[in-house]
């Protein structure tokens, strides 16, 4: 078994191992910002991930809507938390992810829409 | 929100270490489909909430184009997300009923390793769609572009931090979408076959 370590430890190196472990769901957030990148690199079947997320933003659509209905005149701003948990899965040989994400957080800002302030 | 992908051309499923070991994205397309449910909660008072009041989803085709080796250091990656948002309606959006029409969001990286444990991204997302309706008034149809950039970096082998940031370009227009971010993920994953090997080799 030993040997067997430190093959793959001299084909691979420590770091790269862990990384792709760690890089499951390195964006989960599927709101303003899209999935971003290196999301769907695929890791070990059976891998866990939890991400915590923490975001600031601000514009004239609320962030959290991904529909991005634009506000003329408006002004939000928006603290975020967010915390998901993530799963990859083998479906027949091929690579599977199930993933969930809850947003929590502060949202404020100011709006005008059909004279309601 | 719950999400599901599947990978549907590339490599096959990483079941063990030799198999990681050999792992390549090559060219891979995943399917990725993502569904938001109503609930938490919902003040039909505000324009603005964390939760949208209606059921809303998307169905997208991932793609990761591999440029070059696949060494760590030196990975480099282009990659697309092309998707189509589909949105419920809203019947209580300030008391009034709010319809959108279906959105398209095509999102881009080119990524490259700037180290083993560092590598970034220069990123792009456009929307276009989406028109919304607001108790029969109708608003416009998004046609925006964002562009941004990310940082990732490796803390530990379990643990993995991302700094993104992004800002729309084309929102000089008072109609036009105006949104920018800042966004830091913290990353904790785990698998029992790795921490084992890991600690094997810490008990070496």
């Amino acid at each position: 078994m030993n040997n067997y370590i430190k093959f793959i430890s001299m084909r691979a190196g420590n770091n790269s191992i862990a990384l792709f472990i760690v890089m499951l769901c390195a964006s989960i957030s599927t709101m303003a910002q899209g999935d971003g990148p290196r999301f769907y690199w695929k890791t070990l079947m059976g891998t866990n991930a939890f991400p915590v997320i923490a975001s600031s933003m601000g514009g004239n659509s609320n962030p959290l809507d991904p529909s991005h209905v634009v506000l003329p005149g408006s002004d939000f701003k928006s603290s975020m938390a967010m915390a998901g948990y993530a799963k990859m899965l083998p479906i027949g040989k091929r690579s599977g992810m199930v993933s969930i994400i809850l947003p929590m957080g502060n949202l404020s800002g100011s709006a005008t829409i059909n004279q309601l302030n | 929100m719950l999400q599901f992908s599947m990978n549907v051309v590339g490599p096959k499923a990483i079941m063990n270490i030799p198999d990681m070991l050999r792992y390549e994205p090559k060219f891979s397309v995943d399917v990725v489909g993502s569904l938001a449910i109503p609930i938490g909660n919902y003040d039909n008072k505000s324009p603005i909430n964390i939760g949208q009041n209606r059921w809303y989803g998307r169905v997208g085709v991932p793609v990761i184009w591999q440029l070059g080796a696949w060494v760590p250091g030196k990975r480099t990656t282009l990659e697309f997300l092309p998707a189509i948002w589909l949105f419920g309606d809203n019947t209580d959006f300030t008391g009034k009923t709010m319809s959108t029409e279906p959105m398209f969001q095509l999102e881009g990286h080119l990524t490259r390793d700037f180290m083993e444990k560092l590598w970034g991204s220069i990123d792009v997302i456009s929307y276009s769609g989406g028109m919304a309706t607001i108790d029969g008034v109708a608003g416009s149809s998004l046609n925006n572009l964002g562009v941004g950039g990310t940082l990732g970096y490796q803390i530990n082998p379990n643990m993995q931090m991302n700094l993104s940031y992004s800002s729309t370009v084309n929102d000089k227009e008072p109609g036009d979408l105006n949104i920018d971010g800042f966004r830091m993920t913290l990353i904790f994953g785990w698998h029992s076959l790795i921490e084992g090997m890991q600690r094997l080799k810490g008990a070496e």
